[in-house]
């Protein structure tokens, strides 16, 4: 009989560790927590939209330190290029040969700071490599790590100097994260722990190396989706479609990276399937990256289209 | 591109043709249309060419403009030009029957004015049938067909049009179940059923339910409402025989062509209206009720008045005169005749609303066996007069001095004397006034005793047409009036026999407002005989009245009496020695037409109701031939029926026999809503521990559905779980579904059953949850059936009712 029982035991302690280590680096979040969580295994990129101050930063700084992979950084800036991001080839004077400048594309984690400051030349510049996990210089095709994955932050409110990404941009990731501000308690907290250390060099020991993460990519991969779910997945990217106040409705891709959210999601909470409450879970951060506006009025979009589908009760 | 505008973008590529089932169903309405028209139509040729022009045009002028149309592709305010021009077309279209009207009244072809709306309307809507392909203009032309077949259906009586309209009901539900079934299929999640087979299968599914409405249609006839269309449905062209444009009601205008109809006077060739011996009263009496039987053993009888024939030796020659009638009778030959031997039998035929009764003889005086009357020719001041007025241009007789608040309505018909060999004119009751074709002589009619008016000379021409128009009482008035003087003072022989048997103290004083007023002599209209039935009698009528507030209710309490416990009879025959045939029909509780209204007069008369028998013909529905729009009367309509005095000197007219239609009254919709409303709470006040019992257990009901229903889910849950064990999961998640409902906390069908069910109790609802999400959404998973059961079992114990009912409770409290 195969009754409620978590999944292989040493990899969800794993999993356990890693979440205290990010509830240490960003208190009082516990729900963001869970969905960045979701979506590092879910192979997706994340995209944080949050006003400045909030740990974006220091959560993506954490996580890259957590996984202990190779991490590598982007301040981006108007003047900023492409080649400045995958790399570029330099005439060696002494060999008098062209030789490969890597970007810091070629990282397990790319943290890309303040994305929409960027132009959209060099926004765009990350398309293949994040999309299909690879880097062409000059013909030359550079593969990237299967675990390699991006996480972006951008202000809202700042709107000079600032381009907006490309909606070919956003549906490469797979979810747009506000962190918000923490409750006073945690505040209060946080600044205690602020007295007397520097918080600038706090470290993160790392809790998974890249195969044990690969490992786990790979059983959400295989987290069942029965057709009832399947289903309820695409009349809710339909009723995407046909919502009058959503200018454009969610892309089969889009519905692809909902679902792999959705088995993210079970498999952190221990389930080897999927229910339609995992699929409501992600909905939020998926959508609100999609179906564009403002984030209040997106959120009252996906509550109506949620509300409009029924939940498949039985398969 | 959004959703939307993909979906308009589709709708520019149409088809050539429009919906099969909107273009067949638009043609049934040019069909019903044409028919309706038919009906009234001067001259058919032009009807044929106008229907086929009107279905031929629009496919040809689609046609010949359909690729100019294409073509245009400039926009007004973003609907295309092609758009505003079929609206105009059709604007165009419709006024066509307007100005071919207008051609064709000069030449006298024209038509009443609601043929011509709906002809427009119809025009229009085929039109639009044929050129729109955009479906709200779809959806708006069969609106208009779909209103315009169901204004023939309502205005005529053809069968054509009925079978028609049925045919069009058929394709109206095709038309909206495809329309219906498109709709879903465009919605479906994966877009690829295009191909449900609403188009294919549903053919012969509306075949058979056309065959089936059709069949049933047909089988139960044309309805009440339908048969006595004739006279109450206003038409805009008039409804008299004058107008020039009426097509219903009285008469078909002057349009009408001699020969044609019957009520058309003028020499006329058919071989229906050949002359033969004319029937005398005496043979329509012999004819229906057989002829009066001689009594072998006669007793001496005392008779009311001196005045009328003391020794009626021969009753034969009595009934000759037409002055008497004998309630003991041999049985009639019963003839089955088909229609053409009524028409050739017809003594007249009558146009306007059914039922209706016309009165030719009256009988005051009864002697226990026969009905005669008194010719006493003394003028009395209450006697309307007869004066010659000019109406319309044409001479109307008209009758003074009978309008009172009762009689508030009036109602046509147009009588045609066929073999009536008479000089009563067959009136119905409050004629009021009459008026044949060009006779104008101020002295032609006279009022005779008995309230019925006959022309001088000794009986009315054959072929003669009267139009007679008469008012009509209100019955609901005369129930609900408290002053009207309905009583006259019971002979002292009934004070005697009530004093003897002990029924009344003091006679005739039980109601104050209706204290009987004693008249000056003795009426002839409370005369009964002097015989045993006669005390049985009156004795039944108190018994009946016990109770009722004397007026118009007791009337019509002995008169229903009579009508729900005495069985109609028409071959029952008095045995040879039986004197008293009203004591004969009281044992048997059964017998002839003629001893219901003889009984009902007496009994009437026993309670101090001045009443009289009246005879005459009653037309009923089943005597109205729809073909021709009137009614043939012949012997078999012979009837007698009681008429009560009121105020003096109305007779209204009262039906105790059964399977006879009531009297026809102006009692508006309202008031015998009203009469209804005071049967039911006159019910209810009599049966006050029933009421009491229902109004508490609905009381009870309506304010613990939720708990009742409760109970029914828990059986439900409990049976099917036994009978499908397997299924116990879902059986159960059900189960608390309905528990919710039942607690007013229902599940959104958006809202996951862990989320819902944890509000109340996270703890057992989890467990179960997990289970249930285990079975439905892991392929792989397999649970025990005795953790289910276990799990099952939790659950309902925990989610009760009433604590769901208490959440619930405390969240509105909340709020």
């Amino acid at each position: 009989m195969n009754m409620i029982q978590p999944i292989s035991s040493p990899a969800n302690t794993k999993i356990d560790e890693l979440r205290q280590q990010l509830n240490r680096a960003l208190v009082g979040k516990r729900d963001v927590v869970e969905l960045v969580l979701a979506c590092v295994f879910g192979n997706g990129h994340l995209l944080f939209d949050d006003l400045p101050g909030l740990g974006k930063t220091t959560l993506a700084k954490a996580l890259s330190q957590s996984i202990g992979a190779g991490f590598a950084r982007v301040q981006c800036t108007p003047d900023l290029m492409p080649s400045d991001i995958t790399g570029f080839n330099m005439f060696d004077q002494q060999t008098r040969t062209f030789e490969l400048r890597r970007g810091p594309v070629f990282s397990d984690v790319l943290l890309a700071d303040e994305i929409n400051r960027a132009t959209p030349r060099t926004q765009s510049a990350m398309f293949e490599a994040m999309a299909e996990r690879q880097v062409t210089i000059d013909n030359q095709t550079f593969v990237l790590p299967k675990s390699f994955f991006v996480i972006a932050t951008q202000n809202p409110i700042e709107s000079h100097g600032a381009y907006p990404l490309p909606e070919a941009q956003l549906d490469r990731f797979a979810m747009k994260l506000s962190i918000g501000y923490p409750e006073t308690q945690d505040e209060v907290d946080l600044l205690g722990e602020f007295v007397g250390a520097n918080f600038q060099i706090r470290e993160f020991h790392p809790v998974l190396d890249l195969a044990e993460l690969e490992q786990l990519q790979d059983q959400v991969l295989h987290t069942e989706v029965c057709e009832s779910i399947r289903r309820y997945i695409v009349e809710l990217g339909t009723q995407t479609r046909n919502h009058p106040k959503v200018e454009l409705g969610l892309s089969p891709r889009g519905l692809m990276t909902w679902q792999r959210m959705a088995q993210s999601w079970a498999m952190l909470q221990g389930r080897k399937f999927v229910v339609p409450e995992d699929v409501a879970a992600v909905a939020r951060p998926v959508l609100q990256l999609r179906i564009g506006g403002s984030s209040s009025k997106s959120l009252t979009i996906i509550e109506e289209i949620l509300m409009s589908v029924e939940v498949p009760t039985e398969s | 591109m959004s959703a939307k505008r993909l979906d308009a973008s589709r709708s520019q590529k149409l088809p050539a043709l429009p919906p099969i089932e909107l273009l067949v169903s638009g043609l049934v309405a040019v069909l019903v249309v044409h028919v309706f028209r038919a009906d009234s139509s001067r001259f058919m040729p032009l009807l044929y060419i106008e229907t086929a022009a009107l279905i031929g045009l629009p496919f040809v002028l689609l046609s010949r403009f359909s690729t100019s149309l294409d073509s245009r592709k400039s926009s007004i305010g973003g609907k295309s030009s092609a758009w505003y021009t079929v609206q105009l077309g059709a604007i165009g279209f419709g006024l066509l029957p307007l100005l071919l009207q207008l051609l064709l009244r000069p030449f006298g072809l024209g038509e009443a004015f609601e043929v011509v709306a709906v002809n427009m309307v119809q025009c229009a809507a085929w039109f639009l049938v044929v050129c729109s392909r955009d479906p709200d203009r779809q959806k708006a032309a069969f609106a208009m067909s779909s209103a315009v077949v169901l204004f023939a259906c309502f205005m005529s009586d053809q069968r054509g049009v009925l079978a028609l309209g049925i045919l069009y009901a058929g394709m109206a539900m095709w038309w909206l179940m495809g329309n219906y079934w498109n709709r879903v299929n465009v919605k479906s999640i994966d877009g690829t059923s295009q191909a449900l087979p609403i188009h294919g299968l549903s053919y012969i599914g509306v075949g058979v339910a056309i065959a089936v409405c059709g069949w049933i249609a047909f089988s139960l006839g044309p309805s009440e409402q339908l048969m006595a269309v004739n006279g109450f449905m206003p038409v805009s062209g008039g409804e008299n025989w004058h107008e020039t444009y009426s097509r219903s009601g009285l008469g078909d205008g002057d349009m009408l062509t001699a020969g044609q109809n019957a009520t058309t006077t003028g020499a006329v060739d058919s071989d229906q209206f050949i002359e033969d011996d004319k029937p005398s009263m005496y043979d329509i009496m012999t004819e229906k009720y057989g002829g009066p039987m001689k009594i072998k053993k006669r007793q001496n009888r005392a008779v009311a008045l001196d005045t009328i024939g003391k020794h009626v030796d021969d009753v034969k020659q009595s009934e000759l005169s037409g002055k008497s009638f004998r309630t003991a009778r041999r049985p009639a030959k019963d003839k089955q005749k088909t229609l053409d031997e009524r028409i050739t039998d017809a003594l007249f035929f009558v146009e306007g609303s059914v039922p209706a009764r016309f009165a030719t003889a009256v009988y005051h005086e009864f002697d226990g066996l026969d009905w005669s009357r008194v010719e006493t020719r003394v003028k009395r001041k209450l006697d309307p007069t007869i004066e010659l007025q000019e109406k319309g241009g044409k001479p109307w007789y008209v009758l003074r001095n009978l309008d009172r608040e009762f009689l508030n309505t009036y109602r046509s018909h147009k009588i045609k004397i066929m073999r009536f060999d008479s000089a009563t004119i067959p009136a119905p009751s409050f004629m009021k006034s009459w008026h044949i074709f060009q006779v104008n002589l101020a002295d032609m009619f006279y009022w005779d005793d008995y309230g019925l008016v006959r022309i001088t000379g000794e009986c009315i021409p054959t072929q003669t047409v009267i139009d007679v128009v008469s008012q009509v009482p209100n019955y609901h008035t005369l129930r609900h009036s408290r002053n009207l003087h309905l009583f006259n003072d019971p002979s002292d022989w009934f004070d005697n026999t009530l004093r003897s048997l002990g029924w009344r103290n003091s006679p005739g004083t039980d109601s104050a407002q209706n204290t009987p007023q004693p008249p000056e002599n003795e009426s002839p209209f409370l005369q009964v005989p002097e015989a045993p039935s006669t005390i049985r009698l009156k004795q039944l009528a108190l018994q009946v009245t016990e109770g009722i507030e004397p007026g118009w209710n007791q009337v019509e309490a002995v008169v229903n009496h009579l009508k729900h416990n005495f069985t109609l009879d028409s071959k029952l025959v008095v045995p040879e020695d039986c004197e008293s045939p009203v004591g004969h029909f009281l044992d048997e509780a059964r017998g002839p037409s003629y001893l219901f209204s003889t009984t009902g007069v007496l009994m009437l008369r026993s309670l101090g109701y001045e009443t009289r028998l009246t005879s005459g013909f009653v037309v009923q529905r089943k005597d109205y031939i729809s073909k021709s729009g009137q009614s043939v009367v012949t012997a078999e309509n012979t009837h007698t029926w009681p008429e009560v005095r009121l105020e003096g000197w109305h007779w209204i007219p009262v039906e105790p026999t059964p399977t006879y239609p009531v009297p026809y009254g102006s009692d508006t919709l309202l008031q015998r809503g009203w009469d209804c409303l005071v049967i039911v709470v006159r019910w209810m006040w009599t049966h006050p521990i029933l009421m009491g019992l229902s109004l508490g257990l609905s009381i009870l009901i309506t304010w613990n559905y939720r708990t009742l229903a409760s109970i029914v889910f828990w059986l439900k849950w409990r049976l099917s779980c036994f009978l499908f064990p397997r299924r116990r999961l879902a059986l159960t998640r059900q189960f608390i579904d309905q528990r919710f409902w039942a607690a007013g906390l229902p599940r959104p069908h958006c809202s996951p059953i862990g989320a819902w069910y944890s509000k109340v109790d996270s703890a057992s609802a989890k467990e179960f949850v997990n289970l249930w999400n285990f079975q439905n959404f892991c392929s792989s998973c397999e649970i025990a059936q005795e953790s289910i059961n276990r799990t099952s079992r939790e659950i309902t114990s925990q989610l009760t009712f009433q604590r769901i009912k208490k959440f619930a409770k405390q969240q509105d409290n909340k709020a």
